[in-house]
């Protein structure tokens, strides 16, 4: 039975899009077949993660909402390009990157049902295993949308105030949305931090498992989204908390 | 009728919710009538018998049940495959209510850009 993963955060700059690229990068190469859909239409960027450019993208999620295309016209298979051990397919569902296409969303507005049966589209057009929606930061109606028909949602946060505060939102909108599987990812932890507790701290705060505390990475930084992180460093800590948190996820 | 939806009634009644269902509605809606909506969103509809199941009613009660959601624009009926299934009804997202003046000045800023 297939799954749909919402990752999301309160703030901006969590690293919820370079999350869901990992653990998509992660499921496809245990050989699901995963979707990747970017549902942060005013912000879009997990394309760059993926390595695709705007001059491969003749249809986007734009272009399903105005009725130009079917949901899986604006499908691309990315994971040949990413190279690694990726041993099934990912397909990259981007939004548009065209400045006026942003402008004219956010002006016009679209159908929310037509998004909703999008999601459901998808899944049975591209036989996915796992649907993951990378989602805009904060409340608005595609991110409520995504997290309540999500299976699993993993809530991205830093160790930091203005997070902790925003998270507990989110939190709470979650567990009011019925959401199965809530996890908390704590990201950007400083390295002079002791982990152990940061866990058990955010896990107190929320009564929510923390799938895992991942440090800050000077490598992850260096990268600077020019690929996918756990196909560039298969060995890396990093790389093993991913698998950590898509298991937790999948669980 | 019994169940959960004579609870709910007043609710219903003070909802004039005709233009469609908000994912925002959803946090708003007392606990069952939210859990109900938002089963028929996240498997994109149900039909009777599948809701009937589920709030553990006879088909009938669940039928009227169902019948107040759809006349308060909240789900609507679509017949697939000669069955009914019981679809949620959304509205169009709102537009960003800001002054036109923006709007115009992004048009003259993005009037050449390729489509």
């Amino acid at each position: 039975m297939s799954k749909i993963i919402s990752i999301h955060s309160f703030r901006g700059g969590t690293g919820k899009s370079n999350t869901t690229a990992n653990i998509s990068a992660i499921l496809a190469g245990q050989g699901l077949r995963v979707g990747v859909i970017d549902t942060d239409i005013q912000s879009p960027g997990i394309h760059v993660l993926f390595g695709f450019s705007e001059d491969e993208m003749k249809y986007s999620l734009n272009d399903y909402l105005w009725g130009k295309c079917n949901i899986e016209d604006a499908a691309y298979e990315v994971s040949r390009s990413l190279g690694g051990s990726i041993s099934s397919s990912i397909y990259l569902i981007p939004s548009s990157i065209k400045a006026g296409e942003i402008a004219r969303v956010l002006r016009e507005g679209y159908d929310v049902g037509l998004l909703n049966d999008g999601f459901h589209e998808l899944v049975e057009a591209l036989d996915l295993d796992v649907l993951m929606i990378d989602t805009h930061p904060g409340l608005n109606e595609e991110t409520l949308l995504s997290v309540a028909i999500s299976d699993a949602l993993a809530v991205i946060m830093r160790p930091d105030q203005q997070d902790y505060q925003g998270t507990s939102v989110t939190v709470e909108v979650a567990r009011k949305l019925n959401v199965p599987r809530l996890v908390i990812v704590v990201n950007k932890t400083p390295l002079v931090y002791d982990f152990e507790q940061v866990k058990s701290q955010v896990e107190q705060l929320y009564s929510a498992e923390v799938a895992a505390v991942m440090p800050h990475s000077d490598e992850m930084m260096a990268l600077a989204s020019a690929g996918v992180f756990v196909l560039r460093y298969p060995d890396h800590e990093m790389t093993r908390l991913y698998r950590q948190i898509a298991q937790k996820l999948m669980s | 009728m019994g169940g959960i939806f004579d609870r709910l009634q007043d609710d219903l009644d003070a909802r004039n919710n005709k233009k469609g269902l908000s994912p925002v509605d959803l946090l708003d809606m007392p606990p069952d009538l939210a859990d109900l909506v938002n089963q028929i969103i996240r498997k994109n509809g149900m039909k009777l018998e599948d809701v009937a199941n589920n709030l553990n009613q006879s088909q009938e009660e669940a039928k009227q049940a169902l019948e107040k959601l759809v006349d308060k624009g909240y789900i609507r009926r679509v017949e697939v495959k000669k069955e009914v299934w019981y679809k949620a009804q959304f509205g169009r997202k709102a537009d960003k209510v800001v002054s036109d003046n923006i709007w115009s000045k992004l048009d003259n800023i993005f009037k050449d850009e390729p489509e």
